[in-house]
């Protein structure tokens, strides 16, 4: 009995040295699907987490299946980057095509882009 | 014979005079010794005190699209303050959250001190049990001092509704 009172004692005493006081945080993240592949693009498709590009003219590329074309594609994460054929990268959510280089042809192929998020 | 004082030298009369002022004056002195007294005891003690408040919740932390070209997406809030006091030496500021951090997402807080030492910024996200954000804090107050809150996502985090949780700072020793 005693040391149950002794131990409420020392309950008490620890909560009078204590004091608190709370703040609700609000939070969230708001994206929008593949913002930045709109602008220069007449076809594409997006599906779940990714999004499959048919363009013509190309403007914008990730990976491709043309086979001796480069693109040359930036990206948030990569810096601008030279592709052949398909190559998938890591576009961070960001991408933007700089140019398509065509050297033996001069009309862009049809190819399919893929980006993925 | 009786009654007249006119056959009394000068040093009689001086005596007798001063036998007739000391005859008046005896009754008031018996009045002023007549008196009453009380005692009480006061007990006095200083408890510890310790109270710490704060102004307000944080503004919301929304990450949105416009922040590319980074892996980590970060947005800050310092628009509540907190104030502190205490007559207890060797205080310390704690924080801990209500429920965890959604994963690849990051809740930090930092307390400014001017009177403690503050542990600069401290990941709370899964800080179920307290962790020190603010230490060395001696008797006194510290008033006013800034809250800064950042809520940090990578980039492989889709979006995520508007949630909450509850931050809970505690003075203690």
């Amino acid at each position: 009995m005693g040391l149950i009172l002794l131990a409420l004692c020392a309950g008490v005493c620890v909560a009078q040295s204590q004091s608190s006081a709370s703040q609700t945080v609000t939070f969230g993240v708001q994206r929008s699907a593949l913002p930045s592949l709109a602008a220069n693009v007449s076809q594409f498709n997006t599906d779940g987490e990714s999004t499959t590009l048919n363009p013509a003219p190309l403007k914008l590329t990730v990976g491709s299946d043309a086979r001796s074309e480069e693109f040359v594609v930036s990206t948030g994460a990569s810096g601008v980057k030279k592709l052949r054929h398909r190559e998938t990268i890591n576009a961070d959510r960001f991408v933007e095509a700089s140019e398509a280089r065509h050297p033996f042809r001069s009309t862009p192929p049809k190819s399919v882009i893929t980006v993925t998020q | 014979m009786s009654g007249d004082f006119r056959y009394l030298d000068c040093s009689m009369k001086a005596k007798l005079l001063t036998l007739l002022l000391a005859s008046l004056l005896l009754p008031i002195l018996s009045v002023a010794q007549v008196g009453s007294s009380v005692v009480q005891n006061l007990t006095v003690e200083v408890k510890p005190i310790t109270k710490i408040a704060v102004t307000g919740n944080p503004g919301a932390l929304f990450i949105t699209d416009t922040q590319v070209g980074s892996d980590v997406m970060s947005v800050s809030d310092d628009n509540s303050k907190y104030s502190m006091v205490t007559n207890v030496d060797n205080m310390k500021i704690v924080a801990s959250i209500n429920n965890e951090m959604p994963t690849g997402t990051k809740l930090m807080v930092r307390l400014e001190s001017s009177s403690g030492l503050s542990n600069g910024f401290v990941d709370v996200s899964n800080a179920r049990s307290p962790v020190e954000v603010v230490s060395g804090l001696g008797k006194g107050s510290d008033l006013n001092q800034t809250i800064t809150y950042t809520f940090a996502a990578n980039a492989s985090v889709g979006s995520i509704n508007t949630d909450t949780r509850v931050v809970t700072l505690t003075l203690t020793n």
